[in-house]
C-alpha cells in the first residue's frame, strides 16, 4: 500500500494524469513568444512535444479579441476615425471570433480530406498561437497613436502592417507543419480555405436571409388572418 | 399646486403645439452631414422673402423661364425662355425694360430659346440663342452689339462632324473671353476670344476607362465593340463665373454618384475646387439607393451653380428642390429648399444666383422667382467666414462662438474657434475644440505643438523613465529571465507528476 501510494500519478485516470496545471498552461503561453522567431521548429513541438494546449491557445484568442477591442477604442483621436459613440463590443469581438473559427472550421474540414495530419484542435492551437504578433504588435502601435501626429502615422502603419504579415505568415507555418504539407501544397490549400470561408460565409448569409423571408411570410399569413 | 401643475402642463403643450405650427409652415430643413455622413440637423438658414411672378412684375406671365443674373449696380436680368424676352428690372424688383426683339443690320431679329445669359460689368447682355446657334450680344438698352456664331476652325477634327451647335449658358470672364456651353456636346466648355473667334475647348473631363473596360474592349468582336457606348466624357450641365474669373461648372454625377459633381475651372481648364471638407462638395452624402421605396432615388442633380463672396457657392440640386452652400474650402454650410406644392418649395428649379447674401431661385415649373433670406443663422455663419478671410480673427471666432449657441452641431463653428485658438497658442483648448469639429488635421497640428511644451516641461523625467526601461531590458537579458522563468515552470511540472510517459513511472520512496 505504501509502495503504490508513493508512486506519483498512480491510482489516477488518463484523464487525470493528463489534467493540466496552471503552471503547464503559463508555460505553453511563454512558449508562444519562442515560438513566433522559430515557427517551423516550434510549431512541430507545439504539436508533438505537447508544448500547446487548448487553454493557453484559448487565452492567446482571448488576448487577441481584447486587443482588438481596445485597438478599435483606444486608438489615439487622429488616427481613429470610427465614431465612439456607435462602437458595439459584441460585434467587435465577434468580428475576430468568427473569421478565427471559420478559418479553423474550414482549414480542418478541407486538410482532413487532403490527407492532413492534423486534427482540429491541433488546427485550433497552431492558428490561435500564430496570432500572437498582433497582441505583440497592436497594443504598441496604439498606445503610441495616442502620443503621434499625423505625420508620424506611417510608424503606426508600419507596426500594425508588421504585426498582421508576421501573423498571416505564421498561420501559413502553422498549416504547413500541422497537417505535415510542403509549401506548394500549403498555398494551394491556404486559397482553397479563404475561398471555402467565403462560400461559408455565403451560404450563412443566404441562410439567415431565407430564415428571414421564411418567418416574414409566416408572419403575414398570420397578419392577413387577424385581420380578415 | 395641482392648479400649477396643470398649468404647467397646459403651457407646455400649447408651446409645442406652437412651435411645431411655426416650424411647420417652413417647408424644408436645414441639415449638414457630420464627420460620418450622417445628417444632423440644424437650424433654419434661409426662408422665403418673396415670390415674384410676371404678373407681379406688370409683363405678363413667365413661360419656362430658364435663367437669372444679377450684376451690382446694373440690377437684375430674367431670361422668360418661352417669350423669347429678357426682363431687366433694378434691384428693387421694378422691370427697366423688356428687351424682346433688336435692331440688327436694319431688320429686326429675335431671340429663339435663349437658355442662358451673362451681363459683364460694362453692361454687354450675352445670351444664348439656343434655337439658331448663336450667342447674342446687347447692349444695355437692348440694341444690337454683336453676335458669335458657330464656333469654326482651321484645325481638321476639332470640331466633330455633324455638330449642331446648341448654346446654353454663358459666361464672360474679366479678360473679355467667352466661354459657351451647349448641349449634347461633350469636350467641354467652348473658348471665343474677344473677337468671337473660336480658341478651342477647354474643361473637358478626361475619360479613364477602367482596366476592365480596357480588357472587355480587347476581347469584344469588332460588332460588339461597335454595340458599346462610347467613352465619352461627361456634360457640364452649368456654368458661373467667380469674383476672380474662375469657372464654377456642374456636372450630372451618373447613377452612382461622383466626387467632382462640382468643379472650378481654372483659364487653362484644370479643376482647382478644394475639397477639405468632410466630404466633397456633391450635395446629399446619404440618399436612397434604387430599388428602394423610396420615389426620389440616387445622387444631388445639380442644375446650377451661383459663386458668392469669399469663395463661397451655392448649388441648387434639381432633383430635389435643395440648395447646398459650400465654403472655399468645401465644407458643407447649409441647406435648404424642396420640392413640392407650398409656397416655399419648387416645382421645377432651374436657375439660381445671389443679391448679396440672399438667394435668387428660378422656378421654371411654378413661373415664379423666389428670393429667399438669410436668417441670423446664416448671417452669421457668412459673416464669420468674412471676417476669417480678412484677417480679423479675434472677430472671427466670436462670431463662431455666437454660431455655436445657435446650433452645438456645427462641426465648422469648433473647427473654426480651434484655428483662433491655435493663433493665440492656446494649445491644449485648441485640441478639445478640433476634436469636437472633428478636425483631425488641425487637432494634430495643436498635438504637435502641445506635445512640444510637454516634452520640454518634463524632459528630465522623459530621460529617466527611457533609461529605466533600457536597464530593465538589459537586465532580463543579462539574467536570462525568459528562459529562468521557463525552467521554473517546467521543474514545477516534472514535481507535480505531470508530462510523464507510461513508461517513466518513478518511484520515490
Amino acid at each position: 500500500m505504501a509502495f503504490t501510494a508513493g508512486v506519483r500519478g498512480y491510482g489516477l485516470t488518463y484523464r487525470q494524469r493528463q489534467k493540466l496545471t496552471v503552471k503547464k498552461v503559463l508555460r505553453s503561453l511563454l512558449y508562444s513568444l519562442f515560438l513566433i522567431f522559430h515557427p517551423n521548429d516550434s510549431f512541430w513541438d507545439l504539436k508533438y512535444e505537447r508544448r500547446g494546449n487548448v487553454p493557453a491557445a484559448t487565452i492567446i484568442l482571448g488576448l487577441v479579441v481584447v486587443t482588438y477591442v481596445f485597438m478599435r477604442q483606444f486608438t489615439g483621436f487622429i488616427f481613429n476615425p470610427i465614431d465612439l459613440t456607435r462602437l458595439n463590443i459584441a460585434v467587435e469581438v465577434m468580428s475576430v471570433l468568427v473569421p478565427f473559427f471559420l478559418w479553423c472550421v474550414v482549414n480542418w474540414s478541407l486538410t482532413t480530406l487532403m490527407s492532413g495530419k492534423g486534427t482540429f484542435r491541433e488546427v485550433y492551437i497552431a492558428s490561435a498561437f500564430a496570432l500572437t504578433p498582433l497582441v505583440l504588435t497592436l497594443i504598441p502601435a496604439t498606445i503610441a497613436s495616442n502620443f503621434l501626429i499625423l505625420e508620424e502615422g506611417p510608424f503606426i502603419w508600419v507596426l500594425v502592417a508588421g504585426g498582421v504579415i508576421w501573423s498571416v505568415v505564421l498561420l501559413f507555418i502553422g498549416t504547413m507543419v500541422t497537417h505535415e504539407y510542403d509549401t506548394g501544397k500549403t498555398f494551394f490549400t491556404c486559397i482553397l480555405i479563404v475561398a471555402g470561408m467565403t462560400a461559408v460565409l455565403f451560404l450563412g448569409i443566404l441562410f439567415f436571409s431565407l430564415l428571414n423571408q421564411a418567418y416574414v411570410f409566416a408572419y403575414s399569413i398570420y397578419r392577413e388572418l387577424i385581420f380578415r | 399646486m395641482k392648479l400649477r401643475v396643470a398649468c404647467a402642463i397646459v403651457i407646455c403643450i400649447l408651446s409645442v403645439s406652437l412651435s411645431s405650427a411655426v416650424a411647420g409652415a417652413i417647408q424644408y430643413r436645414n441639415y449638414n452631414y457630420d464627420f460620418w455622413g450622417e445628417p444632423v440637423p440644424g437650424p433654419q438658414a434661409y426662408i422665403l422673402s418673396r415670390v415674384i411672378t410676371g404678373n407681379d412684375l406688370g409683363v405678363g406671365p413667365l413661360r419656362e423661364p430658364a435663367d437669372i443674373f444679377v450684376r451690382d449696380g446694373l440690377g437684375i436680368f430674367l431670361l422668360d425662355t418661352g417669350n423669347s424676352r429678357i426682363i431687366c428690372m433694378d434691384e428693387e424688383w421694378r422691370v427697366v425694360r423688356v428687351i424682346d426683339s433688336f435692331q440688327r443690320g436694319g431688320q429686326i431679329d429675335r431671340l429663339n430659346r435663349p437658355m442662358g445669359l451673362f451681363v459683364t460689368e460694362e453692361g454687354h447682355i450675352y445670351v444664348t440663342s439656343q434655337g439658331d446657334g448663336r450667342v447674342v450680344v446687347l447692349d444695355q438698352n437692348g440694341n444690337f452689339v454683336r453676335q458669335i456664331g458657330k464656333p469654326e476652325t482651321d484645325i481638321e477634327g476639332l470640331i466633330p462632324e455633324g455638330f449642331v451647335y446648341r448654346p446654353s449658358k454663358v459666361v464672360v470672364d474679366q479678360a473679355g473671353r467667352t466661354y459657351v456651353l451647349a448641349t449634347d456636346q461633350y469636350e467641354g466648355l467652348l473658348e471665343f476670344d474677344v473677337r468671337g473667334r473660336f480658341k478651342g475647348f477647354i474643361g473637358a473631363p478626361r475619360v479613364r476607362p477602367s482596366l476592365a473596360d480596357y480588357i472587355w474592349r480587347k476581347i469584344a468582336t469588332r460588332q460588339q465593340r461597335e454595340r458599346m457606348g462610347l467613352f465619352l466624357p461627361t456634360e457640364f450641365t452649368s456654368i458661373d463665373l467667380d469674383s476672380i474669373g474662375f469657372i464654377y461648372a456642374t456636372v450630372p454625377p451618373g447613377d452612382s454618384g461622383r466626387y467632382d459633381a462640382i468643379r472650378r475651372l481654372n483659364p487653362s481648364g484644370e479643376d482647382v475646387l478644394r475639397r477639405q471638407g468632410f466630404h466633397s462638395p456633391i450635395g446629399d452624402v446619404k440618399y436612397a439607393e434604387q430599388w428602394t421605396r423610396a420615389s426620389v432615388w440616387g445622387p444631388s442633380i445639380f442644375v446650377d451653380i451661383a459663386a458668392q463672396d469669399f469663395d463661397v457657392y451655392s448649388a441648387l440640386d434639381g432633383k430635389r428642390g435643395r440648395v447646398f452652400t459650400y465654403d472655399g474650402q468645401g465644407n458643407l454650410l447649409y441647406v435648404f429648399g424642396n420640392i413640392g406644392d407650398y409656397v416655399d418649395a419648387f416645382s421645377n428649379p432651374v436657375a439660381i444666383d445671389t443679391i448679396g447674401r440672399d438667394i435668387v431661385i428660378v422656378d421654371s415649373g411654378a413661373r415664379c422667382v423666389k428670393v429667399f433670406k438669410p436668417t441670423e443663422y446664416a448671417n452669421t455663419i457668412l459673416s464669420a467666414i468674412e471676417c476669417y478671410y480678412s484677417g480679423r480673427y479675434e472677430e472671427s471666432t466670436e462670431l463662431w462662438s455666437r454660431v455655436l449657441s445657435m446650433d452645438a452641431n456645427c462641426d465648422l463653428a469648433y473647427q473654426g474657434i480651434g484655428q483662433a485658438l491655435l493663433g493665440q497658442d492656446r494649445f491644449r483648448e485648441a485640441m478639445d475644440y478640433f476634436r469636437l469639429g472633428n478636425d483631425r488635421t488641425g487637432y494634430s497640428e495643436a498635438f504637435g505643438y502641445y506635445r512640444r511644451e510637454v516634452v520640454a516641461e518634463h524632459f528630465g523625467t522623459l530621460v529617466l523613465c527611457f533609461f529605466v526601461v533600457l536597464a530593465l531590458i538589459y537586465l532580463c537579458v543579462r539574467y536570462e529571465v525568459w528562459s529562468r522563468l521557463d525552467r521554473w515552470l517546467a521543474e514545477e511540472d516534472e514535481d507535480s507528476g505531470f508530462h510523464r510517459g507510461s513508461s517513466g513511472v518513478r518511484v520515490d520512496l
